[in-house]
């Protein structure tokens, strides 16, 4: 968690219980900080990075690089826009083509809403490919290319980097696809991206792109994110988009609230949302803005640096990289000895915390590490 | 439905009684020729053999006749035929089809009776008529002439269970095309199941050059409007110019392709009213239609790349 993520938290919890009916809040929320008076912004000084929902969206706008009038979405968490991009997908898409390079649970979401409208996802494998047999951009771009038209799919659905840290090169594929077959919608999942590699590809292609400020934001506190903008689909979306919440559209009541807000209508009568994440997520936000610039440019060396640094358990571990154009800060480790490769995720857990770095430990027996900063 | 008449009575008759005469011989040659023979195998068999022959003989004769019998029944059913006779029967088990065809019979029974020759005359035209009509419906095929009443069968297609693709040229001669209250009605019922997620729509509109000169980046203003409403709703939109298609002119129709189940063919006079909506749900029609769709698609842009290249008037 990022300390303006913090700060802004404790303030959010102090001001709930100090001040839980207060006149000003309905301004405070819609203006931001600078519309309380004094003696609140003295009280409640963690608060200062909240700058309204108009005032965060406009900030993970610049923070995402996205064009001024693309629309950011703020739900209670990212499954529920991943819903509402599936359910604009599959208006106009009737086979989707997807990798098996996706987040399970929003792969699910995704697949049930294809049977549900009586469409379908194609599912091609690509990670084994990526990992083990060097698979380039070019082999990347390729070889979905093809099975695109092969399976004469007309949609795409693609995590901008995976769980595992395999880089997609959306725009280079989105274009590859493009020259062969017609593409009527692109999806990109960017929870792993979003504050953690440069968005501009996929912002340049994708019709919805999905993140969250849990993950390399840092905020802790989940919220979905969801940048929507391009000129061939926007006008589709923002009609779902502003659908009526009991129509059943938007199953989400962080999304209905900071949309009615927005817009300057609250109609009242919506499910209470849980608004504690927003304040971090514009801690977080102004964080990464303030450290704008320096960090996302940086260079692989500084990775590959930083990767040598990682202190790894006693035995033979070695990284498991893709093509340097595919990787991210996200790296696979592995035992080269199989006879010391730990039992479980869990075994492989502690090993690594023993030697002083937190992994996620994969039942294959590959440890996963973040880089930090 | 075997329920067609033949024009002339005295052929008529004459068909009848040809007919009776054939089902005559057809249903007592067998019975009375096996029995025969089989009388005769028994009296010699008893007048040359002792007991047991007779009655190994009898046992034999009786499994001859059952093979017999189970042979007759496999050529009816593969033959496949019915008889007038047989007629009846076979819609008994079609409560919905017997009900009518009890009417038809019914009705058919009082018209012979009345002796008038004029009524005689003017009734067997009508008959003739209904004679054509039930054919063209045996043959999956419903002709809706002058009348904007196509729509309820229409919208009864578009909500039936397991339909989940429909998928519509629309060739728009006049920027009136589906304006009008049945027009908007039909378009109201594409939003509804489209939002409901009950069903995928795709539309491609052969867009006459009158409401799109070659020059003008967008068709006329309540073309493109209507096309720009049903964009946002998340219609998939393609759209093409008719002189596009001057060398394929097979592609220019008005038709709806109802999933793999029905296809709608509409034609429209110069004001965009109903002269004619066809519907057939013959198989090789709509794969057919399916075929033409996707050479339509190849010449067609859709309105999301449209978007992306230009910019809409405000």
């Amino acid at each position: 968690m990022t300390p303006a993520a913090k700060d802004a938290q404790l303030d959010f919890v102090r001001l709930s219980a100090e001040e839980p009916s207060s006149l000003y809040f309905e301004q405070f929320l819609r203006d931001g900080f600078s519309a309380w008076p004094d003696s609140y912004q003295a009280r409640f000084p963690g608060l200062r990075t909240w700058t309204g929902v108009s005032g965060l969206k406009q900030s993970i706008r610049r923070l995402a690089g996205a064009p001024d009038d693309w629309q950011v979405l703020l739900a209670s968490r990212s499954l529920s826009l991943v819903s509402l991009a599936s359910r604009c997908m599959f208006r106009v898409c009737r086979n989707v083509l997807a990798t098996d390079l996706n987040w399970p649970t929003y792969h699910q979401a995704v697949e049930a809403k294809a049977k549900r409208t009586g469409n379908r996802i194609t599912t091609v494998s690509l990670r084994n490919a990526i990992l083990s047999r060097g698979w380039t951009v070019d082999d990347v771009a390729n070889y979905l290319a093809s099975a695109f038209n092969e399976h004469q799919c007309d949609g795409l659905f693609l995590p901008a980097v995976d769980h595992l840290g395999i880089r997609l090169p959306v725009q280079k594929i989105a274009a590859q696809i493009r020259e062969r077959s017609e593409l009527r919608f692109c999806f990109v999942d960017a929870a792993q991206a979003f504050c953690h590699v440069p968005l501009d590809d996929c912002l340049n292609v994708a019709d919805f792109v999905v993140a969250g400020s849990h993950k390399w934001m840092g905020a802790y506190l989940p919220t979905g994110i969801g940048l929507i903008g391009q000129p061939r689909s926007r006008g589709m979306l923002e009609h779902r988009v502003r659908q009526p919440a009991h129509s059943g559209h938007i199953d989400d009541p962080l999304l209905n609230f900071t949309e009615q807000l927005d817009a300057g209508c609250l109609d009242g009568h919506s499910e209470t949302a849980n608004l504690a994440s927003l304040f971090a997520c514009a801690g977080a936000v102004s964080h990464h803005m303030a450290a704008q610039g320096s960090l996302l440019a940086a260079a692989p060396l500084a990775i590959d640096r930083k990767l040598a640094l990682v202190p790894r358990p006693i035995g033979d571990w070695v990284s498991v990289r893709p093509n340097p154009l595919l990787r991210s800060r996200i790296v696979l480790f592995e035992a080269q000895d199989t006879r010391l490769k730990p039992a479980c995720p869990e075994a492989i857990r502690r090993a690594w915390l023993d030697s002083g770095c937190v992994v996620t430990g994969y039942a294959d027996g590959r440890a996963r590490v973040s880089l930090p900063r | 439905m075997q329920l067609a008449m033949p024009g002339e009575p005295s052929y008529c008759w004459q068909m009848a009684k040809s007919n009776s005469a054939l089902d005559r011989i057809a249903w007592l040659t067998p019975p009375f020729g096996v029995a025969m023979a089989g009388c005769i195998a028994v009296l010699l068999a008893w007048l040359v053999l002792p007991t047991s022959g007779v009655v190994a003989t009898v046992g034999l004769l009786v499994c001859v006749l059952l093979a017999l019998t189970v042979a007759q029944c496999g050529r009816a059913t593969a033959a496949g035929g019915t008889s007038r006779l047989e007629t009846p029967f076979i819609l008994a088990r079609d409560a919905d089809m017997f009900q009518r065809y009890q009417a038809v019979s019914e009705s058919l029974l009082t018209a012979s009776r009345n002796p008038d020759p004029i009524y005689r005359e003017i009734a067997l035209e009508h008959l003739d008529e209904l004679v054509r009509r039930a054919a063209t419906i045996a043959d999956t095929t419903f002709v809706f002439e002058g009348t904007e009443t196509w729509r309820i069968v229409y919208e009864r297609l578009l909500r039936s269970p397991g339909l989940h693709l429909y998928r519509s040229v629309a060739w728009v001669k006049n920027a009136n095309y589906w304006q009008d209250e049945p027009g908007r009605k039909s378009m109201a019922v594409n939003f509804e199941l489209n939002d409901a997620e009950r069903l995928n729509i795709e539309r491609i509109a052969i867009i006459a050059d009158e409401l799109w000169p070659a020059g003008d980046v967008w068709p006329a203003e309540l073309v493109r409007q209507w096309l720009h409403e049903q964009h946002a709703k998340g219609i998939w939109i393609k759209f093409v110019r008719q002189s596009a298609l001057s060398k394929e002119p097979d592609l220019i129709a008005d038709i709806g392709i109802y999933g793999s189940r029905a296809l709608g063919i509409q034609e429209l006079d110069e004001e965009c009213g109903t002269v004619r909506f066809t519907l057939t749900f013959d198989f090789a029609d709509v794969a057919a239609a399916e075929e033409r769709w996707k050479r339509l698609a190849v010449y067609a842009e859709s309105f999301a790349g449209y978007l992306d290249r230009y910019e809409m008037p405000g």
